[in-house]
């Protein structure tokens, strides 16, 4: 299953978004984000000048996690001309057959949990 | 259409000319042992000549102060011809020549990032990233997405070797703006 029958997900363009954070804790797993919205997305707006997409910030959550692994760590961030990192994008998300599977230039994790996972907008509402 | 090959020897003859390149190769000047002879040398000889390098040069006769002070050895190197030397080119110049044209294709990147010695890799579902050996991710190849009106271009996202995200021109830029998203032609 990919990503985009996940509600809230369907609207959204992990691959040319941008990780920011990672954050791996008991029983739960987060990814921050600078999210691609899609035209279709109820918080869409035209992307601002000089910008490629419409991109907001976002928390992507994974939550009663009962495992979870993590490979393929210790490449480096991005930088840009602000001096911000980030991780790039989200090259996949994917549902396998206990939990979820995502992958990017950070690494590979794969997540054990029975819930699928939420994300929130800044300033928005979880849908 | 004109090949990588001959596209990346453009580049490396410009690079050449230029001011980017990197000076990856020392060279040995001899200079001062020619420029210098021996003065005891010469006081010896008596004649005010000396033979440097098969050459019969004239000298300006030392200062009282310094005469038989020289320390340099009397031996004689005649300066290397250094003129067929390999000069490494700059790679992020190479990449910014490569894609500044807005028309450079998937496999002309991908053969460019396999020609710096950089690491390549692709998941099944993702890009095709070029790293270098410190770990930076070069190149970014993105075939784009079906999914969004206006991201199914498929482009390029460079990095320089400090990993600073950076336009064909070299020019650092944020990784939202327009110059982090170099179209490409897709053709792998």
């Amino acid at each position: 299953m990919s990503y985009d029958t996940i509600p809230g997900f369907d609207n959204l363009l992990l691959e040319d978004s941008f990780v920011v954070t990672i954050r791996a804790s008991p029983a739960r797993f987060e990814l921050r984000v600078q999210l691609v919205l899609l035209p279709h997305h109820p918080a869409y707006h035209r992307p601002l000048a000089g910008q490629q997409h419409c991109y907001v910030f976002g928390t992507i959550t994974f939550s009663r996690v009962t495992a979870l692994t993590w490979t393929g760590q210790g490449g480096r961030p991005a930088q840009d001309a602000t001096g911000d990192l980030d991780w790039g994008g989200v090259d996949d998300l994917q549902a396998t057959t206990d939990g979820w599977r995502l992958e990017g230039e950070w690494g590979v994790v794969t997540i054990a949990t029975n819930d699928a996972p939420t994300v929130v907008l800044d300033n928005a509402e979880e849908p | 259409m004109l090949s990588l090959a001959a596209l990346i020897g453009g580049m490396a003859v410009a690079a050449g000319a230029g001011t980017t390149v990197t000076t990856a190769v020392s060279h040995t000047y001899d200079a001062p042992t020619d420029a210098r002879p021996d003065q005891r040398a010469i006081a010896a000889a008596g004649a005010g000549e000396s033979q440097v390098g098969g050459t019969r040069n004239r000298p300006t006769p030392p200062l009282a102060e310094v005469q038989d002070t020289s320390t340099t050895p009397n031996v004689v190197v005649n300066a290397k011809n250094t003129g067929t030397d390999l000069v490494k080119y700059d790679a992020d110049f190479a990449a910014g020549q490569l894609t500044s044209g807005r028309n450079a294709s998937a496999s002309q990147l991908d053969e460019f990032g396999s020609s710096q010695g950089w690491a390549r890799s692709q998941s099944e579902t993702g890009p095709i990233r070029y790293t270098d050996e410190n770990g930076v991710r070069r190149l970014t190849i993105k075939a784009g997405s079906p999914r969004a009106p206006g991201s199914d271009f498929p482009h390029v996202e460079v990095r320089n070797v400090d990993g600073i995200r950076v336009d064909p021109y070299g020019k650092q830029v944020t990784r939202t703006s327009v110059g982090n998203h170099t179209p490409i032609r897709w053709d792998i």
